[in-house]
Parts: structure tokens; sequence; C-alpha cells
């Protein structure tokens, strides 16, 4: 089972202007074939489905710990999805066409079914899909097909970048192009330990270290890419040390594995949106709820 | 031989604009612009841009860039 945190993963900056289209291409790293959430579902799925757990348990830990961390991305990516998307339309009468930027803008959707903040689909408003679930069983095959996702989701955060500027979407993609980095060596020695096998003679990929991205040099330089968490209080899924184990090829630092979760930052708050009647509560709503809540506690 | 043309500065000027949003300096406005909307006070009108307070952070809008302004 889950247990939730209120916390994001990083600090995102929060400017006062937004770009809507940045926010759709930024959908892809939710909802696309090699976003978050297939990330998310494939470990989630795996690790349900996973054979022989106790046997195997270092590659069980290792699938089912990360599964936590990638909740944290989806709920990180989303979050930068709301934030760079603000700006495109203005509070007024409904007669006066206050979302008339929205028909512009490359998601639509997003101005109609969604006020303006993330959706569960890819940059060109595709639903997410079960489908882009592998959970074939055989652990190699599992394990060299999260290799192969992490890689594909690690090429598209590089093409997301250098489609937006936006410093909240960089910071987000600065920050996952690491961890993402470190689940691509994790993936990787898991394949090494499965079948002998050193694939991390082939990283990175794309051949272009993650310092050649502004945000993503500071979390480098702090070793955040050198740690796996195993997002558990109880002292479970630790035996993924004798995996995450040895150095980073890429920078020669040692691999640590770290008991529970990163401190986490705040969530950032969202503004109401009148003109979408979203959250819909006014001042004299607002009164007569609280009335409510607060009465016969 | 070598004397240096003078170069002439041409800038474009929307008087009526200029004057029309002198008359609501300090009033919430919504500005549209070719990018984006912009709600906020506006703060400043100079001849060829207008300052927009939105949250707390200055906007510097050029005035060739505003297609409509309304009054909130």
């Amino acid at each position: 089972m889950f247990k939730r945190v209120n916390k994001l993963l990083i600090d995102l900056p929060t400017p006062d202007y937004g770009d809507a289209n940045a926010a759709a291409a930024v959908q892809e790293l939710l909802g696309g074939r090699f976003g978050e959430m297939s990330t998310l579902n494939n470990y989630m799925y795996q690790s349900f489905n996973f054979r022989q757990k106790g046997k195997l348990k270092p590659f069980y830990d290792l699938v089912a710990s990360i599964t936590a961390e990638e909740f944290g991305h989806v709920e990180l990516v989303a979050n930068t999805i709301n934030i760079v998307g603000k700006g495109s339309s203005f509070t007024a009468d409904p007669n006066q066409t206050p979302l008339q930027n929205g028909k512009d803008k490359r998601n639509t959707h997003a101005f109609i079914a969604t006020a303006q903040t993330a959706l569960a689909g890819d940059s060109m408003g595709h639903s997410w899909r079960g489908d882009y679930v592998f959970s074939s069983g055989n652990l190699v095959l599992d394990l060299l097909h999260n290799f192969f996702l992490e890689c594909g989701a690690r090429t598209h955060k590089m093409r997301v970048y250098e489609m937006t500027d936006h410093p909240t979407a960089r910071e987000m993609i600065g920050y996952l192009l690491v961890r993402g980095g470190a689940h691509i060596l994790a993936y990787a020695k898991a394949i090494e330990m499965a079948t002998g096998t050193d694939i991390t003679k082939m990283l990175p990929i794309p051949n272009l270290d993650n310092r050649v991205f502004d945000t993503a040099r500071k979390y480098e330089e702090q070793g955040y890419g050198n740690v796996l968490f195993t997002w558990n209080d109880e002292g479970q899924y630790k035996d993924i040390r004798q995996i995450w184990k040895g150095t980073n090829p890429s920078n020669g630092e040692r691999l640590i594995v770290k008991e529970g979760a990163p401190k986490g930052y705040e969530i950032p708050e969202l503004d109401a949106l009148p003109e979408e009647f979203a959250p819909g509560i006014g001042p004299e709503e607002y009164e007569m709820i609280a009335k409510r809540l607060l009465s016969n506690l | 031989m070598n004397e240096q043309q003078g170069v002439e500065m041409v800038s474009s000027f929307d008087p009526y604009v200029y004057q029309t949003l002198h008359g609501v300096v300090g009033r919430h406005i919504v500005i549209q612009t070719t990018k984006n909307p912009l709600q906020g006070r506006l703060k400043q009108v100079l001849p060829d841009h207008v300052v927009v307070e939105v949250s707390g952070s200055p906007f510097y809008v050029r005035i060739q860039e505003i297609v409509w302004v309304t009054v909130q």
C-alpha cells in the first residue's frame, strides 16, 4: 500500500507569466508513451505481477521502490503543467469571451475540460493508455524494457527542454534528467546482476551529459544522481543496495542507498480562475461552507 | 570620405492609444497582447510602452504589441 506525503520533490519556481503552448508540450512528459505516467504504471504493475518476490528480492525491491518515486514524478510534472499553463485567459463576464485565447492554443482541451490544468494525456491530447504498460513476467525482459523506457523518457525530456525556456518547465526537466539518469543506471546494474552483461558502456543515451543542460547541472553537482531512496520508513526495500552499489560511471562517485524519502518542498498553490468557474466557490458560498464545516465539531 | 552617416531613429506612435491609456492609469485593466492577455494594474504609460503590475511584478509592454485594452 501507499502512504502519501503532501510535498513536492523540488522547489519549483513560479514566475508570474505562463506559456500555454509550452504546457502543452510538457504534457508529453506526463501522459506520453515515455512520460511519467508510463514509468509509474510500468513499475507498479511489474511490482504487483512479480513472480518469486522472495527469491529475487533485490530486483523486486528495485522495481517496487522506484514505483513510489515515479508517483512523485507524475505529481511534479502535473504541477509544472499547472504553473506553466497560466496567463492565457482573463477574468471577465462570459459575454466578453474571457477564454478567447484558448481557441488558438495547442491544447484546446485544457481550456474546456481541465480548467487549464494537467490532463492524463500527451502533447497531442491523446489519452495515456494502459497498453503502454509492459509486464511480461520475464525478469530480464522487463528490466531491459525499463532501461529502454528510461532512455526514451530521457530523450523526450531533452527535446521538450529544447522547445521551451520557461523556468518552471526547465527546472522540472533538469531535475528529472538527473533522476531519470539514476534510474537508467539502476536498471543497467540490475541487468548486469541478472545476466553478467554490462550495458552501462552504452551510456549516456542520447550521447550527451546531463551537465549540458543548465538546470540539470546543480542537481548533478549535488550528487542527486548517486542516490536511490527506499521510499519506506519501516526498513523495507533495502535490498536494492545489492544492486545499487559501487560507483556511478558518469562521475566516479559512490552510489548510495538512503532509507525513507527526501524531505520535499511545499506544493505550489493554484489561483482561482473565475472565468473557468474553478473552483467555483465565491466569498458567499465559502462563508456558507465554512459554517457547515465548523458546526458540530 | 570616412565621415559616418547619421542614423535616423524611426518610432511608431499611436497618439490616441497613448492619450486614452493615460486616462486609466491606476485602474485594473486587461491588455490583450499579440501573445497573451495581461491582467493587472496599469502603473505607467510612456510613448512606446506601458507598465502593468501583475501580482507585484512589473510587465513592460510595447504599445505596438497591444491588440486591445479593457478596464475592469
